[in-house]
């Protein structure tokens, strides 16, 4: 049997903060745009790159051992320099499940 | 907890102070609901309230990145999270909000009471509320962003039926498909054919693109 939810935790879920859900997209194309006003080559997988990092909360040293990308590497597609192409698989991997899921 | 929370905000502050750009989707994942309050009780300060939550959205989104732009700044000793030592930046944004939703009215109703028709009539349309997606797609992002896709999958003409309409409605009009078909020398169900066929349009964008993704839960369509 559960236990019924307490007066204050239903307050809380029915707060209009609580119905606040944060959506990937918008911030991408923000970031985006700003590495692209840069003038940096690739700022589409640059951006892609960094928001998976960000919502993993890791930092690029603790990110690359993850996914198997040296420090260097990783810094230069995060800045939009290298080409996609440079990318390791699992990276690739991780940027297209991301773009999937929106 | 909260001061496993704390420090997890100092982190993420000390990454975007070290020019981090990933920490800002850090920022906005974890603490985008705090956020999102602060902007809450800084726009009902002003008045607005009930705010679209693609609305909010864009205004949390400007809130990260200001806090961004002044975490080197921001000193964790002294006690006060990053937003409310940054109150003054957001409530500016929320200022801001409130404007654009308040400030350029005068001026469209001016250009429509010039083009002689009654600022209080519901026969008559708004003449431009295209123009008007425009002056705030230059300061709001969820604007340009539907502006842009209502370049991909509309023409001039059907866009500017679909803006009519939603502003007919708005204002309170029961058959704004009659009044705008009256503009446009259309029968209302073409109208409404219209109005679905780029509604539908604009929802398969947003399935589709992920930089669309966002517009799948506005009003407008959904």
């Amino acid at each position: 049997m559960t236990s019924p939810e307490s007066p204050a935790d239903a307050a809380r879920s029915r707060h209009p903060s609580a119905q606040w859900r944060s959506l990937t997209a918008p911030l991408l194309s923000r970031v985006v745009d700003q590495l692209a006003a840069e003038g940096h080559p690739y700022p589409r997988f640059a951006g892609a790159v960094l928001a998976v990092r960000g919502w993993a909360g890791l930092d690029q040293a603790t990110f690359g051992r993850a996914v198997g990308v040296p420090l260097g590497l990783l810094r230069g597609l995060e800045s939009g320099i290298l080409h996609p192409a440079h990318a390791r698989p699992a990276l690739a991997r991780l940027v297209a499940a991301f773009h999937d899921r929106g | 907890v909260e001061q496993a929370r704390h420090d997890r905000l100092v982190m993420v502050m000390a990454r975007l102070a070290e020019g981090d750009r990933a920490a800002i989707f850090t920022l906005y994942a974890e603490f985008g609901p705090v956020i999102a309050g602060v902007l809450r009780r800084e726009l009902a300060r002003l008045g607005s309230y009930g705010v679209a939550a693609d609305d909010l959205d864009g205004l949390v989104i400007d809130a990260c990145l200001e806090v961004a732009s002044v975490a080197r700044s921001w000193d964790p000793a002294r006690g006060a999270a990053p937003w409310t030592w940054a109150q003054r930046r957001l409530a500016r944004l929320a200022s801001g909000y409130v404007g654009i939703h308040a400030d350029p009215l005068p001026e469209a109703l001016s250009g429509w009471r010039d083009g002689g028709g009654s600022s209080s009539g519901s026969s008559r349309p708004d003449p431009e509320p295209l123009s008007l997606l425009e002056r705030l797609a230059a300061r709001h992002p969820q604007c340009r962003l539907l502006l842009d896709a209502l370049d991909r999958v509309s023409s001039p003409r059907n866009r500017q039926i679909l803006l009519e309409v939603r502003l007919q409605a708005s204002l309170g009009d029961p058959a704004p498909a009659v009044t705008v078909g009256r503009t446009f020398g259309l029968r209302p169900d073409a109208v409404r054919q219209v109005v679905k066929r780029t509604r539908d349009a604009i929802g398969r964008l947003a399935a589709e693109e992920p930089r669309f993704a966002a517009l799948g839960a506005i009003p407008l369509v959904a």
